[in-house]
């Protein structure tokens, strides 16, 4: 009997850039059949899938006068739209319009405008991300300097018109975001995870007040929104996560009573944080102050295998693989098994330096098989 | 004989099958058009049994056009040449071989993006043809009258509708009707030059898509149309009142209705709910002027009741996208990757 | 116990490879330093070169820097040739679904056996289809991929069958001898052929076919002792009082039947008494002359050195599985094998996986074995459909560290695998919705997640989209698609189909959005769009006023164009004096009035008058100073007249 299992379990492409500068964000759009990236040189640009396969770029313009941290789509309810912030203190709203009689259209070029120009921010502009789309349309945005703006657009037709909503300050330095994407109003409130960069050393000034005054060094805070006190609250500070942070996602919510977080940190995390039954789901973020206590946090998994700083951290479409990647190069795929234990299922590796490399490939080629290296079971043991 | 149901997996979805005509032996090949896969294929099918030691016989590919976008209709306009409507916006006319079938099929026109918005693809749903002219449809709205034989645009309607056209059936040589995704049906008499339809009115109040329409083969101007919702829908064009009667018949979308050529009272008709059911339309019909005059008017239907329906396979899983009959045979197509042949039908 | 030692080795093992994960070498040396990932839909992911750092040396991104590169699962399962497993097991898994909803109220072990026996004809044909191709294949390296398919397939197909004798099928008195027989010619045919052709030809002196032995040692172990006989009394010596000795033995070999009216006892007392027999033959020697017949005599006395000599002669110890279990304990049932299987798997050194999964079957460890078949390369078909099988057959018990029964969560979690995996094809996406429609309610959930990510690139996969979500009670599906639809039509001005979309939607702010762009585009292009669809809508304009507004207009237009001017003024003065009428509009609406105040005949009533002359002057109209002027002189001079012929008529008013 020969082996039952084959080697080869995933395919690559290589796509060539063209950035100027470094890359900082990849952002597919609500079907996976678009891309946006961003660079240091101050571009966005938008790939679209061919359908083969292949990917295709469809736009490139400067859009700051910074580098360009985070790209971001809207849900393609309110059309073709993204959202950009920079080092240049802004953040930024594209819409792609349809005037195919546009030059640069017979290339196959479309053109995107600059709906409104978000200014508030005094210090660079480090994250920002649509909010889930049963809210309405709404924009957060997150500075340096630790304040966090939501934005509205009260017609969503006219996305030049854009009300800042809601400032939030922190206090500390704001690198990420994420909203969680619960679609049930009734049962979880809008709810908003941000973590800091600040770093750790600095333990006096990492040393922040919650509003309840209850003192927190974590670096991973939640906001919820009240309906009855119209405003956002934190309700939360993981004190699980004391080192700098530098992503954070929620996964998708599959209907259950408690939400998933990874972080992004020293190690990869993945922290369960469970509305606390007593402290009332009508009620939402106003449980903050009586009880204390709003969310029972668990950290389900904490990974170290990156042995080094990590960078990102992404989920899939259905929350079930969680992708991360850090300082040394590599791309690992977490996922939960029947008995909720998450363990790694792939590793993606640059070549070891030194080893005879393949041919380096053309942009635009199909799709490769991608060998394993050996079987690690093979291995000699280090 | 009982009727018996044999199946194939082909490893795509089908969308449209249609048996090649024969002149003087029994049918034994067809075509199929396949939809919502990366690569679409036509491909031409024969029944045999290759080892002989066999008594059934099973359907063996014999060639494979690929196509790009889904396979959206297929209409014979001769007896070895198809008319193929695809997503892409694509119209074409396709030519197989009366001495080997296996020949790849040759492509006789082409008529790239015949339905467009602008630079923008759009899928051309459907197409009738009729002594060699073929009647387009489209999502633009827009519809198109070709001659199959020279290879040109005859005529075009622009914006025909606002909505997108999902079917559309020549009632005669001058007139086609046309059916949109709100169930809109609209007459057109094609000799007029102006871009008005003669007639138009609802299939149904739910304002879902009109599916596929046919007209019936003795008495054009009683026409049938088939819903998303499931429902089936009969006019007498020589009649002000329309609709005639709307029966809740499937569960799901009709996809596909054909009168049994041999015999105009049995009406086949498949489902998005899996289903394929057999009508007995002599029900329906009553002469009122005796079996040789031509006045038959048309009972209202209220619900089908059992007598006149008959289930011919058990339901699938899947939608049944297409079928075709050949005296007692009839082939169909289904999202669930299979084509399934039914024998021995009573016809 | 020397079994259990193995097992316990085996578990061990399972936890080893359970912790390592799979690396892979990405090309091109793309990446020094950092990455970055992103995911796209399914399992497709890109890796790109991050920096969380504002470049310190402009210009300075090197080559390698700036490649993305995309990853995405190679699946097994989405070749053509596996497709049709997909799909036919497709519907014998809902069947399964169906069956076990009717075993709820009674038993319907019969129905799960005719459907496992048709999940085992699905595997052959696939292992058919597989083989015909590897045939057809020129290409060494696809003939090598199709092979390493068919010996997957291979596999499960011989674990199934073992699965269904085991735990699907009725045996009467659990006595699974004969069906593990069964098994062994089934899955490991062996000298088959040469004992047919031998018997065939009929000829004294068949020992000179160089397999003749081999054959008959055969037949033997797969417990054909019949068989054996006929091949024996073919040898030139068949009537030699040492061939008669033997056959005469295995002649009088008990053979143990549920049904044979005598207990497992008393055929035990018979079996040893027999044995006994044998065994004192041997020990007489009279048959030392005769090595192969004396082996036939050790393999019938269940000699574990007999077997042990002629293992090397097989490829693996499944087939002396049979024969074994025959000549040592033929009485056993289904739990105890676990005894033979080490014996015969102990028989030669190394395993293989296979042998690891049907070690784990042979002992009952059923965890062990989904566990082992997770492992197979197909994608989860296999350990997510005999899982299901099991469970529902009732036969599966799946404990955790804490003992707590999750045997409904581990079936649950492999059919949520394979059906997202599924969704995510192009074509297959159906069949993995009917899957995770049968796990609600997570399987629901995350296939609308999927749903509504599905790109849509025609109408028809639209509507099929939504017709598929409703048959599942999906019911979020049907407005977000229609929703992104519409201001997809939006976006490129095609007003009809954005306001056909909104409507089936059936939802209030697409429709405003839709109204309103077709009004301001009227305001612009001076022709009303989706005219057809307004006069036909029905109720559906009444999703917002916008909307309802639009489609008043448009019957206004109507009216007008069929010379109804009365009626066609009267709906232009409600629509003035209901003001709902958008700011923008307002300019239209009054000069709509114009084209009424000039016909010979009064359309306006002095009242109506009024209102029109109120609206000029206090609505933000924009109205150019000189069309304003000349629109005041006609209001005015329709007053004047109105106002005299209702003067005279009183009863008018």
């Amino acid at each position: 009997m020969g082996e039952l299992t084959a080697t080869n379990l995933f395919e690559s492409q290589t796509i060539f850039a063209d950035h100027k500068d470094l890359i900082h964000d990849v952002a597919y759009d609500f079907y996976g059949e678009r891309m946006a990236t961003c660079s240091s040189d101050q571009y966005v640009k938008v790939w679209d899938s061919d359908g083969q396969g292949g990917w295709r770029i469809t736009a490139s313009w400067k859009a700051h006068h910074g580098s360009v941290w985070k790209v971001t789509w809207a849900h393609p309810e309110f059309g073709q739209v993204i959202a950009t912030c920079s080092f240049d203190r802004t953040a930024a709203i594209w819409e792609e319009v349809g005037d195919t009689a546009a030059s640069g259209s017979e290339k196959g070029l479309r053109t995107w405008l600059k709906r409104s120009n978000l200014v508030d921010s005094r210090t660079s502009v480090t994250d920002v991300k649509f909010g889930p789309k049963h809210l309405g349309l709404l924009l957060v945005t997150c500075s340096a300097d630790g304040i966090i703006r939501i934005y509205e657009a009260p017609d969503v037709m006219n996305l030049a018109q854009w009300t800042l909503q809601h400032e939030i300050p922190t206090k500390v330095s704001i690198s990420c975001l994420s909203w969680n994407p619960s679609l049930s109003r009734v049962v979880h409130p809008p709810m908003l995870a941000v973590g800091s960069d600040e770093p750790s050393t600095t333990s006096a000034a990492a040393n922040v007040q919650t509003d309840k005054s209850t003192a927190c060094n974590g670096k991973v805070f939640i906001y919820e929104y009240s309906e009855s006190s119209r405003r956002w609250t934190r309700t939360d500070c993981l004190s699980s996560v004391q080192e700098p942070v530098n992503d954070i996602a929620f996964a998708p919510n599959l209907g259950r009573s408690f939400h998933l977080l990874a972080v992004a940190t020293k190690d990869v995390r993945i922290i369960k944080i469970e509305p606390i039954a007593e402290s009332g789901s009508a009620g939402g973020a106003s449980g903050a102050g009586g009880a204390g206590v709003r969310f029972k946090c668990e950290v389900l998994a904490a990974f170290e295998e990156h042995s080094a700083c990590v960078w990102r951290v992404a989920w899939n479409v259905t929350g079930t693989l969680l992708a991360s990647s850090g300082d040394d190069a590599t791309v690992r795929l977490w996922k939960m098994q029947y008995l909720n234990q998450w363990k790694c299922v792939a590793v993606f590796k640059s070549e070891p330096m030194g080893g005879e490399s393949p041919p380096l490939a053309r942009a635009h080629t199909t799709y490769m098989r991608m060998a394993t290296m050996a079987n690690p079971s093979h291995m000699p043991f280090h | 004989m009982p009727l018996e149901v044999q199946g194939k997996f082909v490893s795509q979805k089908i969308n449209k099958v249609r048996w090649i005509p024969e002149e003087y032996v029994e049918t034994k090949c067809f075509f199929t058009g396949s939809w919502d896969d990366d690569i679409n294929t036509i491909k031409v099918w024969t029944l045999d049994n290759p080892d002989e030691d066999d008594e059934v016989d099973y359907p063996h590919e014999l060639s494979s056009y690929p196509v790009e976008g889904d396979v959206t209709q297929i209409k014979f306009t001769d007896k070895n040449k198809i008319a193929v409507s695809l997503s892409n916006g694509d119209v074409k006319v396709l030519e197989i071989s009366v001495y080997d079938k296996k020949l790849p099929l040759k492509e006789l026109f082409h008529f790239k993006k015949l339905h467009n918005y602008g630079k923008e693809k759009c899928s051309c749903t459907s197409l009738d043809t009729l002594e060699g002219d073929i009647a387009t449809v489209g999502e633009d709205g827009n519809v198109n009258i070709l001659s199959g034989r020279r290879g040109e645009i005859t005529r075009t309607i622009k914006e025909a509708d606002s909505c997108s056209l999902h079917s559309v059936c020549f009632i005669k040589h001058n007139e086609a009707i046309t059916g949109n995704l709100r169930g809109h049906m609209k007459i057109w008499d094609l000799r007029s030059s102006e871009n008005k339809p003669a007639a138009s009115f609802l299939l149904a109040g739910d304002e879902l898509a009109a599916t596929c329409i046919i007209h019936h083969p003795t008495q054009p101007h009683i026409i049938l149309a088939g819903s998303e919702s499931g429902s089936l829908a009969v006019w007498d064009l020589r009649m002000n009142a329309f609709p005639t009667s709307l029966v809740n018949a499937h569960t799901a979308g009709v996809n596909e209705m054909q009168f049994h050529p041999e015999n105009p009272h049995k009406l086949i008709t498949c489902s998005v709910s899996g289903e394929l059911w057999e009508w007995n339309m002599e029900a329906m019909t009553k002469s009122s002027k005796g079996p040789d005059s031509q006045l038959v008017t048309w009972m209202p239907l209220d619900d089908k009741s059992s007598m006149m329906v008959n289930s011919l396979i058990s339901a699938l899983h899947k939608s049944i996208n297409t079928l075709h009959c050949d005296k007692g045979r009839i082939l169909c197509g289904a999202d669930n990757e299979a084509i399934y042949l039914v024998k021995n039908f009573k016809y | 116990m020397n079994s259990s030692s193995f097992a316990f080795g085996a578990v061990q093992d399972r936890a080893l490879t359970a912790n390592t994960a799979k690396t892979f070498v990405l090309p091109d040396k793309c990446f020094k330093k950092y990455v970055g990932c992103a995911w796209g839909r399914g399992n497709k992911f890109t890796i790109y070169p991050y920096s969380h750092t504002e470049s310190k040396t402009p210009n300075a991104a090197e080559n390698s820097e700036n490649k993305l590169l995309s990853i995405r699962q190679d699946v097994l399962l989405f070749r053509p040739i596996l497709r049709r497993l997909v799909n036919e097991s497709n519907g014998t898994y809902l069947s399964l679904q169906k069956a076990a909803e009717t075993a709820k109220n009674s038993d319907n072990q019969v129905e799960f056996l005719k459907l496992s026996r048709q999940f085992r004809s699905i595997i052959r044909v696939c292992i058919e289809s597989l083989q015909k191709a590897s045939e057809q294949e020129l290409n060494s390296d696809d003939r090598n991929t199709s092979s390493s398919y068919i010996t997957i397939f291979f596999s499960i197909e011989c674990i199934w069958h073992l699965c269904e004798i085991l735990f699907v099928d009725s045996i009467p008195g659990d006595v699974v001898m004969p069906y593990l027989l069964e098994w062994v010619r089934f899955n490991f045919p062996c000298h088959e052929q040469t004992a047919g052709k031998l018997l065939e030809a009929c000829e004294r002196g068949a020992e000179d076919d160089k397999d003749y032995w081999d054959t008959v040692i055969g037949m033997i172990v797969q417990g054909r002792v019949d068989v054996a006989r006929a091949l024996l009394k073919l040898h030139s010596q068949g009537e030699s009082n040492d061939f008669k000795l033997v056959d005469n033995s295995l002649r009088s070999m008990p053979v143990y039947n549920v049904y044979g009216g005598i207990s497992t006892g008393e055929f035990q007392i018979l079996w040893k008494h027999w044995q006994a027999e044998c065994r004192s033959k041997l020990s007489s020697g009279v048959l030392s002359s005769q090595p192969k017949l004396e082996l036939i005599i050790r393999l019938i006395t269940g000699e574990y050195k007999a077997f042990e000599s002629i293992r090397g002669r097989y490829s693996s110890w499944f087939d002396l599985l049979g024969g074994w279990v025959m000549f040592t304990a033929p009485w056993s049932r289904r739990h105890e094998l676990g005894a033979a299987a080490s014996a015969c798997a102990g028989m030669a050194p190394g395993r293989t996986k296979l042998d690891d999964m049907v070690r784990a079957l042979l002992e009952g460890d059923l965890h062990q074995l989904i566990h082992e078949i997770q492992q197979i390369s197909d994608n989860g078909w296999f350990a997510t459909h005999l899982t299901d099988m099991l469970f529902h057959c009732g036969k599966l018990k799946i404990l955790d560290d804490h003992h707590n029964n999750v045997t409904a969560k581990v079936r649950e979690s492999l059919i949520l695998e394979y059906g997202s995996l599924l969704m995510e094809h192009k074509s297959l996406w159906s069949v993995g919705l009917s899957y995770l429609a049968t796990v609600p309610p997570e399987g629901l959930r995350r296939a609308e997640l999927i749903l509504e990510r599905i790109p849509i690139d025609t109408e028809a996969k639209a509507m099929r989209i939504v017709a598929e979500a409703k048959k599942y009670g999906i019911a979020g599906i049907a407005p977000s698609l229609s929703r992104c639809l519409c201001a997809r039509h939006l976006q490129a001005r095609r007003l009809g189909a954005a306001l056909c979309w909104a409507v089936r939607a059936r939802c209030p702010g697409a429709a405003q959005r839709a109204a309103h762009a077709a009004l301001r585009h009227y305001t612009q292009a001076a022709s009303l769009a989706a005219r057809d669809l307004l006069l036909t809508a029905g109720p559906a304009v009444l999703l917002s006023d916008a909307l309802l507004f639009l489609g008043k207009y448009c019957d206004f237009h109507r009216l007008y164009n069929s010379r109804e001017f009365k009626k066609a003024g009267d709906l232009l003065v409600s629509l003035i004096t209901s003001k709902i009428a958008p700011d923008y509009f307002w300019k239209t609406l009054l000069l709509d009035t114009l084209a009424l105040l000039e016909r010979d005949e009064p359309v306006f009533t002095s009242k109506d008058t009024y209102e029109i002359m109120l609206c000029l002057e206090l609505k933000p109209s924009n109205l150019e100073a000189e069309k304003a002027d000349l629109l005041r002189l006609a209001l005015a001079r329709n007053l004047a007249r109105t106002a005299l012929a209702e003067g005279e008529d009183p009863g008018e008013q």
